[in-house]
This record gives C-alpha cells, structure tokens and sequence, in this order.
C-alpha cells in the first residue's frame, strides 16, 4: 500500500465508523506503524517499582528497537538503546536485573548507569592516535518519563511532556495509582502470550464491553457453579454481574487515542480494596471513592498499555512484533500493604480471568485470532464500529463530570463501540503524517 | 512393598495422562480428593518459579474439586470460544520415582511432554515436570496435590488444564 495513503484507512463520512480491514495484515502498514507510532511516541514500559533501585533495569521494545530502562545513581531513571556502542551485542542478560556496572558481554567493555563509557578491554593500544572514551556513551532513548509510577518512554524527542499526552486519562490512572498510602506495586509472577492477530485488535478487546456477555458468559457460568459447589470464601467471589446482565456504565473516548469503559460492580464489598474504605472516605471526596471502588474500570492508554481495575488489577502491556504475531505481558498491580486476604482474593480473581491460562483470556484470544483470519477475506473490506453513534454524547456526561474528566466523546451503554472512534482516529493521523503527533487534535 | 507402590504410583500417573487424551472428564476428576490442589507456577524471572502460590500470580492454581468442576464446565459446555474445538492431545509421562513415602502420603516426581493439535493454531509441543503428593486411600491411591512445571514463560496460544 502507498504510504502516503493511510488516511483512507478509516471511513467517518455520516451514520457510519468503520476501518479498513488491511489494517489488520497489510505487513507495510505495520511498518509505518513501528516508525511513526511506536518509535516516535510515548509508550508504556514499566513500573517504578520493578526498578527501586540504583541498578535495577528492566529490558523492553520500542517499536522494533531495544531498550532498556534504569534507575541512575541520583535516583532518576534513564533509558538506553540496548546494544553495545562497539559492535551492537545486546546489553541486558534477562528482562530485569540489577547492573550497576553494565558490562558488555561480548569484548567486556563497561558503561554506569547513566551511560558513560567506562573500560575498554586493553584499552592502552592499537587505536591510532588513542582512545576517546566519550565517543562510547550509550546512546539515550531521548524521553524518558514518569506518571504516578508508569514509566514511558519515546525514541523521539520531539513529544508533549508525558502529563499532557495522558491528558485526560491522568484522572482514571490516578484512581489506581492513588489506592494506598503506601503507593502500588507489581504483585510477584507474570506471563507473556503469543496471539495469531493483530495489535489494534488486542487494544480494542481490552476495553470493548460488547463482547462481554457472549465471549464470557460460560465464564459467568463456570464461576457461579463453582461457587454453587461451596468454593469460594467471601472476598474470594468473582463479581459476574457485567457479564450477566444490565449495569449501569460507560465508554469513553478520551482523547489522544485513549479509551476507557467501566461498568458498575455487582457487589463491590467483595473488592480487595474495600478493607481500605475508611483510609479512602478520609482522603478523598464520595465521586472519586465511588469511582475507585464502585466502577470496574478499563482503561486504554495509546498506544500499548491496559489498566484495568474490575475483579482484579492489572497492567497489560501489548508488544507488536508482526502485522499478525502480538506479544503481551501481564502483571498484577497491587496496593504495598494489603492484608494477606485481600492480596490472595485479589490474586485468585486474577488468575481466573486474565491469564492466557485462566477462564476467560482464551477465549478472548481464540475471537481475535478470528478475525485476524476473517480480516485475510480482503473482498469484504470494513470492520464497522457504529453502534452507539446514535446515543453519544459530545464530553462529558454525569459520571466523568463528577470527577472532572473531559472525555471528547461520552456513551452511557458499555454495548457501544464510540469509544473506537478516538483510538482509530489518532492512529490514522499518527501513521498519515510523519513524525511524532500526540496532541489532542479533535476535542 | 517398594516394588508394589512404585508400580501403583506409575499406574496413576499412565491412567490420568488417558483419561485426560481421552477427554474422560468425570473419571479423571475423581481421581483427586476432595481438598486437592493442582498448581502450575507462573515464572517470576528467567530462572525463578514464584514460591508463594497464596501471595503470587500463578498460572493456574485451583484449591479443592469445585474449582476442578469450573474448568471442566468450560470444556464441556461447548460455549468456550476457545475450546471449541477441543485440542486433541496425547500425554507421555516418564522418569516417574517416589521422593518420599510416609506411608499414607507418598511424593511421586516425574516428566511430561503433551503434544497438542489445536484446530484453530495447529502443532504445540510442551514439557515440563510433574511434582505429586499421592494419598493413600482404602480404594487405593489418589491425588491430593499436583504441581505442574510448565517451561516456557512465553505461552504461544492458550493453554488449559487438559493440555499440561
Ligand atoms: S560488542 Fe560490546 S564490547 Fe564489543
Ligand atoms: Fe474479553
């Protein structure tokens, strides 16, 4: 496909919203996608707490480039291309570590943590006219950013600071982040998947509410027959009703492609967090607590990163490697200090629903993967995304108001796909023109 | 005798391994006792299981017979995107030794490779380790515990509980 013809991707013309089904598996598409979405913008990498200290780093992808993100003596976090100055070996042995000499597995040339060329293997002779270490350095990845513990990085320079393209979606990030008094912190154990699909598909299931109560009702049904049996403890309950039935929620286009939906918990008392009720009514006003504890939320961040705060916590992070093979990593987020009950409950709710190994992940899957190979019948060309267009609000409406959020578009029925709309118009700008553009262009 | 129990033990383990290729779920399950445990670690680093199945994210870790029940009503409810098709599997278990026997309770180690035919993804090959607690009841040997090592931290596809 022309590169210079991306725009046609998305078909807003009136009464409809649809895209371009080659999107999903055109390989030079997914190109333009690495350069001017993923290694020209802020993407997500990874929590403060996985790097507390001097030394710790975590190795990630932007784009199709590694890096690897580290917290410096002085305590700030920076960020490296991960290859060796001299002939490019990888630099990091394992996803995280701790370094706080980085030494070059290959010749043994060594860096510190914020960069600087330190040894040169028999460094007195052979080079003409000696060595100038300074040319060395790593290369720094050229923003480097926190937001409340999530830390973001860009391969660009030329970006917004981090706060102002999280914009909105700052409000639904604190409502986890701001949980404890002690802060959050990722919950031992993780797993990466593989799925046969597309990365867009994957940001879209994660926060699409229409799915719900097709792919997951045996879901709904599995849990209350194990809880018929006599399983489950109190906290332990798996809260079902936004897959059984009619609860009050909402979808939201947030503006710079991120997106969030919530739908009203069935029995929220069986939260983990509600053993922190008190400490919460304390520190902040009922909307925000109803929020926190009373709306099960999941929340987009553009381009590769779910926050989702509903049965259980979590922080998905999508990793594209091909137009069609998708990596994502999971890992529970959690409050530092919650009692050992809360923190098992939580575990458990967990592992029911979002392990690829779990009741309700695979089925998730397996329906992506579908249309990633329905998305191959190229003759039928459009994905449509219109239900909801004829009830949706322009900004805000009762719900986010109260906590004063500005969505660009408001829909009171999670069964709507308006929330779409933002996603794929800020991925149509972003691969339409070149370079970095993360500022909110429609609100 | 020595020789007896190890042959019970092996006995066990071959049988499952069929009930499960056989997709005989019934029988399989009441090989468990009531207060079972199956538990499959998830990896918290390269080298590193998670050791604290209560205060980590495992794979999979099911405490007593109704969660059993929960996942084989996914199987066979046939209203599991995922599951539907089923996986056609075929289960090799081998290197099986008794670790400890208490009389009662023996601990049994062994290996496993399952390879799947998934219909929707094709050939998957996985291995790993089993680690049992076997209880000895009048009507013979049955399982109390079941700790599956599964060796890849990257799962290509979905993997469910028949599959391992
Ligand atoms: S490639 Fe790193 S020291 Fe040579
Ligand atoms: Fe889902």
């Amino acid at each position: 496909m022309n590169v210079d013809n991306m725009a046609g991707m998305v078909d807003d013309s009136t009464g409809v919203f649809r895209v371009d089904r080659n999107a999903y598996i055109d390989p030079t598409i997914f190109e333009r996608e690495m350069e001017t979405i993923f290694e020209s913008g802020w993407i997500y990498v990874c929590h403060e707490s996985q790097i507390e200290k001097h030394g710790d780093y975590y190795a990630a992808r932007a784009g199709r480039q590694p890096i690897f993100i580290i917290r410096d003596s002085d305590g700030s976090i920076r960020g490296f291309i991960d290859a060796c100055p001299h002939r490019g070996a990888v630099l990091t042995r394992t996803r995280r570590g701790s370094l706080k000499t980085i030494q070059c597995r290959f010749h043994g040339w060594c860096f510190d943590t914020s960069g600087n060329c330190t040894r040169i293997k028999n460094e007195e002779g052979g080079w003409p006219g000696g060595i100038d270490r300074t040319r060395f350095a790593l290369t720094p990845v050229p923003a480097v950013e926190s937001y409340k513990g999530f830390v973001y990085a860009s391969l660009s320079a030329d970006v917004s600071p981090l706060g102002d393209a999280l914009g909105e979606a700052r409000h639904f990030i604190d409502l986890v982040a701001d949980q404890s008094p002690e802060g959050m912190e990722i919950v031992p154990g993780n797993q990466s998947y593989m799925i046969n699909g597309n990365w867009k598909l994957q940001a879209e299931n994660g926060v699409d509410g229409y799915h719900v109560s097709t792919v997951h009702r045996v879901f709904a049904r599995a849990v209350a027959k194990r809880e018929a049996l006599g399983d489950q403890d109190e906290m332990r309950k798996t809260e079902a009703a936004r897959i059984n039935g009619k609860v009050e929620s909402g979808v939201y286009d947030l503006g710079n492609g991120h997106m969030l939906l919530w739908a009203r918990r069935g029995n929220p008392e069986v939260a983990p967090l509600a053993e922190n009720l008190n400490w919460l009514n304390r520190q902040y006003d009922a909307d925000k607590v109803d929020w926190m504890l009373n709306k099960g939320r999941n929340l987009f961040l553009f381009p590769n990163m779910h926050l989702m705060d509903q049965s259980s916590t979590q922080i998905r992070v999508t990793i594209p490697h091909a137009v069609d093979r998708t990596e994502v990593r999971v890992y529970c987020i959690a409050p530092r200090g919650e009692s050992r009950i809360a923190r098992a409950a939580r575990l458990r709710k967990f592992e029911d629903f979002f392990m690829v190994t779990g009741m309700a992940t695979p089925d998730d899957m397996a329906a992506l993967e579908d249309v990633q190979r329905g998305s191959d019948g190229r003759l039928a060309r459009w994905n449509e995304m219109d239900r909801g267009m004829s009830f949706v609000l322009i900004g805000a409406d009762n719900a986010t108001a109260k906590i004063g959020a500005s969505p660009v578009t408001s829909n009171s029925d999670w069964d709507s796909e308006t929330l779409f709309h933002g996603f794929y118009r800020e991925w149509s700008n972003r691969i339409s023109v070149q370079g970095p553009k993360s500022e909110r262009a429609t609100h | 005798m020595k020789n007896d129990k190890i042959k019970e033990c092996e006995a066990l383990l071959y049988l499952e391994a069929d009930l499960l290729d056989s997709r005989k779920w019934t029988i399989w399950r009441d090989l468990y006792v009531e207060d079972c445990m199956i538990w499959v670690p998830a990896w918290d680093t390269e080298d590193d299981l998670v050791e604290d199945p209560e205060l980590s994210v495992n794979m999979i870790y099911l405490l007593g017979k109704p969660a059993i029940e929960a996942r084989l009503h996914r199987i066979e409810s046939d209203d599991a995107y995922a599951s539907l098709p089923l996986a056609r599997t075929s289960h090799s278990v081998t290197n099986i030794r008794i670790v400890e026997d208490r009389g009662n309770e023996v601990d049994v180690s062994a290996k496993w490779t399952v390879l799947s035919l998934e219909p929707r993804r094709g050939k998957s090959w996985r291995g790993g380790w089993y680690d049992y607690t076997l209880r000895c009841a009048n009507s013979g040997l049955m399982i109390k515990t079941k700790k599956i090592t599964l060796l890849e931290n990257m799962i290509d596809g979905t993997v469910d509980i028949y599959q391992i």
